[in-house]
């Protein structure tokens, strides 16, 4: 049973985030599914005069903001749901949003064209003790499917009026916003069950000032009667709706239209196509965000602006002479924080990319066919998304993770993307290559195939650690919307909102922490300033470098310099080989052997990310516990990779036979326990081509 | 093995949708999943007499789409293995 209580009682009124106090004469909340339209129409009804933000005490986004041409009138956005029945955060969020926050009117934005589940969740809204007005959105699409429907028989049945509008074109919005703003809006009718049903809620006790009473005594109601309930209103839907809505007998020209979707999908869905077709897209999207445009961006920020900036604080500094001052403010604060500003083109470009995959439709289709494999490591989809933009910068893969709503999903994914090899990380990989390694390219690829397994070794281990009983509530359920020309209002919104919050981060965190590191690197334990070799870092470096001994960072004696190099990797993965520069200004050959060098980078490659990604991934997960778990996960991991990598190259040297033998053994075995496992299981079976283990015996 | 056939054969045990092939249509006759589970799914129209058609699957062979109520849905392949259904067309 859903305990209500918790959401209505003793609670705070949300904080929503409306823009500064100004006077509201009225609030409206827009309510709707998934895919319905309801962004293009608060965007169209706010203009640029919306704040983003989370709800509190969850990662579910919240968008608020001002009518434009009245801004008296506030609008909150609600995030998209199918039901008000709280099984998932974004049911319950919005649940207690319009219990408890009372908005004066809601409007439900429905896509026209998939009316029966839509109003599903208007039978649920009409519950409540607040005004509702339906907008049937999408209107283009439902003429050029010959869908007609009687707004008058709708709006006798639900006793609220519906309103034709197209948000994408901006046709009827108008109307919508002055009926909206009249007075007298209209007292909606309540469907009603059958005895049962009807029994139970009159049985159910609420408080009694508490408001929407019906409304809640409906939630209240146990899981079964939920169903029973479920089925009722999707009866009486289906009458309403037999009788309002007729389907036109379409011409070619318009069948063709309605066909498109499936087309497209006949295509891009294709047993032998999608892959590869996937392949093509994700290439796309990187190429244009971090390799043309937006590597150019990204270069013209590192070797032009960056460098013009420390010379004109350089020269400015040099009068004050105080040489720490100059060095605080151009190799400190300039350095860092416009390292992580320079990614800011690739960034935004990314989102924006993403941002058009979301809204064509495309990422569904993403999730629907990698769904099997990823599946098995607790990903999804999206994920799969975030692991490919992981090569190219962290920080949006894990600012990207903001639309998954499974929440396992979404840590695991934030904890999984930085073990994909960055372009950072990548100077550190070309780095070693070059010298110790010897230049193999071979071996740089294998740090891409490390990477890989990591992350599906890392999915397999927070399963393992999650494992509770199956919250069924989250069962897979995924919509495949009909494919849409993504609105680029929209698109830039997006990209532009992101952008900021990047922006803030990186103007608040990074420069903090980049003050910290150039203090901890320039100064010793009594604060005089000096050189790396005697700085704070280097002690603390030389005070962990024990641990790093059986990763074999010390084979040639240099541990500490190591260490000290992988602690500053915190600031910028890049400035884990400027570190071992300045702290082994003879080279790195002959410092480490091949075997610690490889192992090394792999621990680097692997452990927690820059402080850019470490404070996104905090972010996103709202919660400072989480975070440092993740952080934890990913040290653990990295470590246990790199051990064992190292480690066994020292077995395969000094007793090879006995490696040779013991890894034909354990082969061997894990072969007879898959076979053995699969026989035992299948024994019996005919050949039944929806084999999944789900054999009935 | 055509529908029919299938169905014959597995007749200890009814139709699930997960039995029906690319392009045929059923009609849902109950769901066997946890009530949390179910009711899920029966605020998203899949309750009993609902005419579902299966759409489409995946390349790695799970999940499938299945149409229902005017729009598509994306189910996997033990979810759509608890739901017993009635084959209706034959495309």
């Amino acid at each position: 049973m859903i305990n209500i209580y918790k959401y209505i009682k003793n609670k705070k009124p949300h904080k929503t985030n409306r823009p500064q106090s100004r006077e509201t004469r009225l609030t409206v909340a827009l309510c709707g599914n998934p895919n319905s339209g309801k962004t293009t129409l608060f965007n169209l009804l706010t203009g640029s005069n919306q704040k983003v933000g989370n709800w509190p005490g969850v990662t579910v986004e919240q968008k608020t903001g001002r009518y434009r041409h009245e801004p008296t009138v506030a609008i909150v956005d609600t995030p998209g749901i199918y039901s008000l029945t709280p099984f998932t955060p974004e049911e319950q969020v919005t649940q207690s949003y319009l219990l408890h926050d009372q908005p004066d009117v809601i409007i439900n934005v429905i896509d026209a064209t998939s009316l029966e589940r839509s109003l599903f969740l208007t039978s649920q809204l009409i519950e409540l003790d607040v005004p509702v007005i339906v907008a049937l959105n999408m209107q283009d699409e439902a003429q050029a499917k010959g869908i007609k429907i009687d707004k008058k028989i709708l709006e006798k049945q639900f006793g609220c009026k519906f309103l034709w509008i197209s948000a994408a074109k901006n046709l009827g919005v108008k109307e919508l916003t002055s009926y909206c703003l009249s007075e007298n809006l209209p007292k909606a009718k309540r469907f009603s069950y059958d005895d049962t049903v009807e029994t139970a809620i009159r049985n159910t006790k609420t408080p009694n000032d508490v408001n929407h009473r019906r409304f809640v005594a409906i939630q209240q109601l146990s899981d079964a009667l939920q169903t029973n309930l479920a089925e009722q209103r999707y009866s009486n839907i289906r009458q309403i709706v037999g009788k309002a809505r007729k389907i036109e007998q379409k011409s070619e020209k318009e069948k063709r239209i309605e066909q498109i979707t499936n087309k497209i999908d006949s295509i891009v869905l294709n047993k032998w196509l999608a892959f590869p077709i996937f392949a093509l897209v994700m290439a796309l999207i990187f190429y244009l965000s971090i390799g043309s445009v937006g590597g150019f961006l990204t270069d013209l920020i590192n070797d032009g602006l960056t460098p013009k900036m420390q010379e004109i604080a350089g020269n400015w500094l040099s009068r004050a002479d105080a040489p720490w001052l100059n060095s605080l403010i151009c190799d400190g604060i300039i350095a860092g924080v416009m390292s992580v500003v320079g990614f800011l083109p690739q960034i935004m470009m990314l989102f924006g990319l993403i941002s058009i995959l979301e809204a064509s439709g495309y990422m569904s289709r993403i999730a629907f066919i990698t769904d099997r494999l990823l599946r098995q490591i607790g990903l999804g989809g999206r994920s799969f998304v975030s692991m490919v933009l992981g090569c190219g910068c962290s920080v949006p893969a894990i600012m990207a993770t903001r639309t998954i709503k499974n929440a396992d999903e979404r840590n695991a994914t934030i904890t999984l993307s930085p073990f994909m090899p960055c372009s950072a990380k990548l100077a550190i990989i070309s780095f070693f290559s070059a010298r110790v390694l010897h230049g193999k390219a071979l071996l740089a690829v294998s740090f891409y195939f490390i990477s890989i397994f990591a992350v599906i070794l890392g999915g397999l281990l927070l399963k393992l650690i999650h494992r509770q009983k199956d919250d069924n509530a989250d069962a897979f359920i995924l919509e495949l919307p009909p494919y849409r020309a993504p609105k680029l209002t929209n698109v830039f919104k997006q990209m532009w909102e992101r952008g900021k919050a990047f922006l803030f981060k990186a103007g608040t965190i990074i420069f903090t922490a980049s003050v910290l590191l150039w203090s901890l690197t320039n100064f010793n334990f009594r604060f005089e300033f000096c050189s790396a070799e005697k700085s704070m870092m280097a002690g603390i470096g030389k005070l962990i470098a024990p641990i790093f001994i059986p990763l074999g960072f010390n084979d040639m004696g240099y541990g500490w310099q190591f260490s000290v190099a992988t602690l500053t990797g915190i600031a910028a993965k890049e400035t884990v080989v400027t570190t071992l520069q300045i702290l082994l200004p003879q080279g790195i050959d002959g410092a480490i052997s091949a075997l610690g060098a490889y192992s090394f980078v792999t621990y680097n490659l692997l452990t927690v990310p820059c402080v850019a990604a470490i404070s996104a991934s905090f972010t996103e997960q709202g919660n400072w516990k989480l975070g440092v778990k993740s952080a934890l996960f990913q040290i653990v991991v990295a470590y246990i990779v790199s051990l064992v990598i190292y480690q066994t190259g020292r077995l395969a040297t000094t007793h090879p036979t006995a490696l040779i033998i013991t890894l034909c053994v354990a082969a061997v075995a894990l072969g007879l326990f898959f076979s053995i496992r699969y026989l035992i299981r299948h024994r019996g079976c005919t050949n039944c081509k929806k084999c999944n283990q789900n054999c009935v015996k | 093995m055509s529908n029919e056939l299938a169905i014959n054969y597995n007749n200890l045990r009814k139709a699930t949708l997960a039995d029906i092939e690319v392009g045929h249509s059923c009609v849902i006759i109950e769901c066997n999943l946890p009530t949390k589970v179910k009711a899920r799914f029966a605020e998203m129209g899949l309750v009993p007499d609902t005419e579902v058609a299966v759409i489409r699957i995946a390349p790695l062979g799970d999940p499938v789409v299945i149409r229902a109520r005017g729009y598509e849905l994306c189910l996997r392949k033990d979810t759509a293995n608890s739901f017993t259904v009635k084959l209706i067309s034959v495309k």
